[in-house]
């Protein structure tokens, strides 16, 4: 039988209203805490930048992504479309 | 979660549809095995209701596009009650619209010749051709419209998840919803993600019907061979795409008692988007009837006189009145503000863009540039069938949308936490609905057909 | 069912011929004619076979009321008296019988596609013509964007050019028939010529001018594929089943064609053919037989279109090479030239300025039809390795003899006189052709 382990993971709380959330969760973040995280049924931006999260790195992908696709299609179909008489 | 019964209207829609769609199967493996003499193309007519109707699904899934990306992107907030639904209803277009490319063909079980694979033959398809453009155009939208439909309903999919009474329900839906928590984190990243396909989807609108009326401006023949085409598709489209989402959205929301949720402002605003889409579509008419006329270009003059006057007039005509008199109607609040008008207009619209697309393929086919090779189109019984294949989008939304959430989050509204089971309900009257326009439509072609 | 590639539905005209005492009453549909003499009707000998075999059954379900192969005019004949008759008259039917035709339109609507003209209008206008044309060549040269192709120095230097002299055609359309022997060409039956879907690949256009009721011609145009230079069926082919060969052929690949039918949209000749349905199978027989050998028989689904015989062409390279020289003029005869009874179908070397064809391409008489197409879409469509159709020195109309002779008018045969109700029923028919002037 495993010991109850006496480490505190964490702690959960929940709100009756989305106000009440931001508030805490900015509390939380001023008390010095960073591995916060807030869940809601709907988006609250305003929680997103409480918990301390700025940014995410999907743009850049995204945008690489694209300049990749792009220039390969491109430069695929300049490339390989022929344009030489054929025998 | 709301969830009510589903209603017994479903299930008869569901059963009239799935028929429908037996009959469509039947067409199809027909024009397989028998080739596609069976239709009414001919030479010189050599496109006809298959890449007609094309177009015509292509460009209204634009309007779903332009609803849940464009006015995203313009923060339209009047957009979110519609645009989930308006979404799927692209997806759905844009997969019948699909179909009809490769039944066309004469060799269709070789369609993937057309897509650029490393192959034995040692050769690339044709990249100067507008169909080779097409295929990338209409897969890129068709791939973004899905990814960005389906990750507006990641958050969706959770709740599903977390509601379901049953374990395959719950895995079916689990496994959709990719592990969504509802995090702060997440909704940042779905904000950040939505807002890039929205602006990934937003070209396309424009890209992909340009590249669509290339397969025409491309070609050499009179009436085709005009530069007005990309813009005067694009908003063809647009417009087409709105009077469906209108024509569907207003019984529906009777049906299902939305009127709260999607309110006369959304009426009002999508109507204005169809007046000044139309006035576009005038606009081109009028312009490709005056180059007709002062090109002094014997062909293109012929080619205006001929549409006006020959064989085909009655569509020409049929078609003004459509698309030209009938939105001026929608200037007047009072008529955009009766519901049943406006959807008679939506009807008419709808009938208008259809008519517009035959009179582009097939008058100006008809009748090129040596008067010997001069015939005529007429559809035949199996390609009615063909044609209108709505049944199979029917059942496509029927499926799929059964247990769908229809509408958008509203990233500043707390009040949408309550919305999802609205889905479900929506299916039946998209049903309803397409199936008596098919109807109508069957009728009229029969009656050209036989007569 | 309606169809006007047909010319409409015709009205089935009751014919009558009378000797002595006997009458036979026959009905035939009626085909409006311009510049049919007035009081005069024709009706071809040799139709009328009782059905049999494919090429009088229809894809679709025949009609049993009506005979499929043509109406049997020797049914007017009287055995005993065979070469003439008396009191004969015709009526108007009730019924309506479908014709099928391979043109619906004669009137060349103002186009300059068919040229002709006397010899005092030609004379008069020449010095203007040549002038226009030469101002032509040389926009022409400007408008593209793209080089010239220079067929002399790729390949095997060879620059395969036709000519087709409008002087000559008698609209006898043999070649249309030597070509379809030749390359394998389906029959499609009646009901699929009515939905304009016949498979030839040289076909002759007849035209009239002038007015309606008096015209001129007709005049013959056979149009095969022009193999234009910048032809636009190539650059819209997805799947480059039509390509441009290093000897100005344009190629259509079949077994890569998916059938996408844009090529035939965008020939403004429209003399590229598809198979809409599998219009000859590998098992009849007869087909098999009848078949050359050298041709590949098309399946359902591709588009095929006249190859300037280029089985005839490699096979004549192919000698060439092995006796080690080039190819002589006149050496390769394709299969229209060949049977051409007015010798008008001229085909060789356009790089030899020595061959016939070149020869036939440097008389000021030449002409490329739909050549403006070039000016103004950018596009060169007949250079020389394209076909100069002609201008022809046709005079008036010659006289047609009104009993048993074959006039000018190529199909016509036999001929009959009526009587003067002819012409109170042939103004009423009149009122409704739908042929000339459309």
């Amino acid at each position: 039988m495993k010991k109850t382990d006496p480490h505190l993971y964490g702690i959960m709380a929940q709100f009756d209203n989305p106000s009440a959330l931001v508030a805490a969760a900015r509390e939380t973040y001023e008390a010095g805490y960073r591995q916060i995280n807030g869940y809601s049924p709907f988006p609250i931006e305003e929680l997103t930048e409480a918990i301390g999260f700025r940014r995410t790195a999907l743009p850049v992908i995204v945008l690489i992504g694209g300049i990749i696709g792009g220039l390969g299609g491109f430069l695929h179909a300049v490339l390989d479309g022929s344009d030489r008489l054929s025998d | 979660m709301l969830k009510r019964k589903t209603p017994i209207s479903w299930f008869i829609g569901f059963a009239v549809s799935f028929a429908l769609f037996q009959l469509m199967l039947l067409a199809i493996t027909k024009l397989l095995f028998v080739g596609i003499g069976l239709w009414g193309v001919n030479v010189p007519v050599a496109w006809g209701m298959d890449i007609l109707n094309f177009v015509w699904w292509i460009g209204i899934g634009h309007a779903g596009t332009l609803i849940s990306a464009i006015l995203l992107l313009l923060r339209q907030k009047w957009r979110t009650s519609i645009n989930r639904f308006a979404e799927a209803m692209t997806l759905f277009a844009v997969a019948q619209a699909g179909m009809y490319p490769i039944m066309h063909l004469g060799r269709p079980w070789l369609a993937y010749w057309l897509f650029p694979y490393p192959n034995t033959m040692g050769i690339w398809p044709q990249f100067r051709s507008p169909l080779m453009w097409d295929v990338f155009a209409v897969s890129t939208y068709a791939t973004v419209s899905a990814v960005f439909w389906f990750v507006g309903l990641i958050p969706d999919f959770a709740t599903l998840r977390d509601r379901a009474k049953s374990k395959p329900f719950q895995m079916i839906y689990g496994m959709l919803a990719m592990g969504w928590r509802g995090s702060a984190r997440h909704w940042h990243r779905y904000e950040t993600a939505y807002l890039l396909l929205a602006g990934l989807a937003t070209p396309l609108v424009l890209s992909v019907h340009t590249i669509v009326s290339f397969d025409f401006a491309v070609g050499i023949i009179p009436g085709w061979h005009a530069t007005i085409f990309p813009p005067y598709f694009v908003a063809g489209a647009i417009y087409a795409g709105f009077a469906m989402v209108l024509l569907l959205t207003i019984p529906l929301r009777k049906i299902y008692g939305l009127e709260s949720f999607i309110t006369m402002r959304h009426m009002h605003n999508m109507a204005k988007v169809m007046l000044a889409t139309g006035l576009i579509v005038f606009y081109g008419y009028l312009m490709e009837a005056f180059f007709g006329w002062y090109s002094g270009n014997h062909y293109e003059q012929f080619m205006i006189w001929n549409r006006m006057h020959g064989p085909y007039a009655a569509y020409y005509w049929a078609l003004i009145f459509c698309n030209g008199f009938t939105p001026q109607l929608l200037w007047f609040k009072k008529i955009r503000g009766n519901l049943l008008f406006l959807w008679l207009i939506c009807i008419v619209v709808s009938i208008g863009m259809w008519l517009e697309r035959f009179v582009i393929v097939v008058t100006s086919l008809h009748r090129d540039y040596l008067p010997s090779s001069w015939g005529m189109y007429q559809p035949s019984p199996v390609g009615l069938v063909h044609v209108h294949r709505h049944h199979r989008i029917l059942l496509c939304v029927a499926v799929s949308v059964y247990s769908l959430p229809a509408d958008d989050f509203d990233f500043r509204d707390a009040d949408d936490s309550a919305r999802g089971g609205s889905g479900r309900r929506i299916v039946v009257g998209f049903v309803f609905v397409r199936m008596t326009r098919d109807m109508a439509i069957g009728q009229y072609h029969l009656r050209q057909q036989v007569g | 069912m309606k169809n006007a590639t047909t010319a409409a539905k015709l009205m089935l005209t009751r014919s009558r011929s009378a000797l002595r005492d006997r009458t036979i009453v026959k009905t035939v549909p009626a085909w409006i004619m311009p510049g049919q003499p007035d009081d005069v009707i024709t009706i071809h000998l040799g139709y009328g076979r009782k059905p049999s075999g494919r090429v009088w059954d229809t894809i679709a379900d025949p009609d049993p009321r009506l005979p499929q192969g043509g109406f049997n005019a020797y049914d007017v004949r009287f055995s005993d008296q065979p070469w003439s008759a008396y009191g004969a008259s015709i009526s108007k039917g009730a019924e309506r019988f479908l014709i099928a035709s391979t043109q619906a339109h004669f009137t060349m609507d103002g186009r300059d596609l068919l040229r002709e003209s006397s010899i005092e209008e030609y004379l008069k206008d020449r010095e203007e013509q040549l002038k226009e044309a030469e101002k032509q060549k040389e926009e022409l040269h400007e408008l593209s964007l793209y080089p010239d192709f220079d067929y002399k120095n790729q390949g095997n230097g060879y620059a395969w050019g036709m000519s087709i002299d409008l002087n000559s055609c008698v609209g006898c359309n043999a070649c249309m028939i030597a070509c379809q022997s030749e390359n394998n060409i389906p029959i499609v039956g009646k009901e699929q010529v009515a939905r304009s879907r016949e498979m030839h690949w040289i076909r002759v256009d007849a035209y009239f001018k002038g007015d309606e009721h008096k015209p001129e011609g007709p005049f013959f145009q056979p149009v095969p594929c022009m193999h234009c230079e910048n032809a636009p069926c190539e650059p819209v082919c997805p799947v480059h089943a039509t390509v441009h060969s290093s000897e100005g052929l344009n190629d259509m690949v079949y077994n890569r064609c998916v059938g996408t039918k844009y090529c035939s949209n965008n020939c403004p000749y429209k003399v590229r053919r598809f198979n809409f349905f599998l219009y000859q199978d590998w098992d009849t027989p007869t087909y098999q037989l009848m078949r050359n050998p050298d041709v590949s028989v098309r399946s359902r689904g591709v588009m095929e279109k006249c190859t300037y015989c280029v089985q005839r062409i490699q096979s004549a390279k192919i000698q060439s090479e092995i006796e080690g020289r080039p190819v002589r003029d006149g050496e390769i005869v394709t299969a229209c030239q060949s049977v051409c009874p007015s010798e008008a179908i001229v085909f060789g070397n356009i790089n030899d300025p020595n061959s016939k064809v070149s020869k036939m391409k440097a008389l000021e008489r030449d002409y490329s039809m739909l050549g403006e197409l070039n000016a103004r879409r950018g596009r060169r469509i007949c250079r020389h390795c394209g076909i100069r159709i002609r201008r022809s020195r046709i005079g008036p109309i010659g006289l047609i003899s009104p009993i048993g002779h074959m006039g000018r008018m190529g199909r016509m045969g036999q001929m009959g006189r009526m009587d003067e109700r002819h012409d109170e029923l042939h103004s009423s028919v009149h009122a409704t052709h739908p042929v000339v002037g459309d």
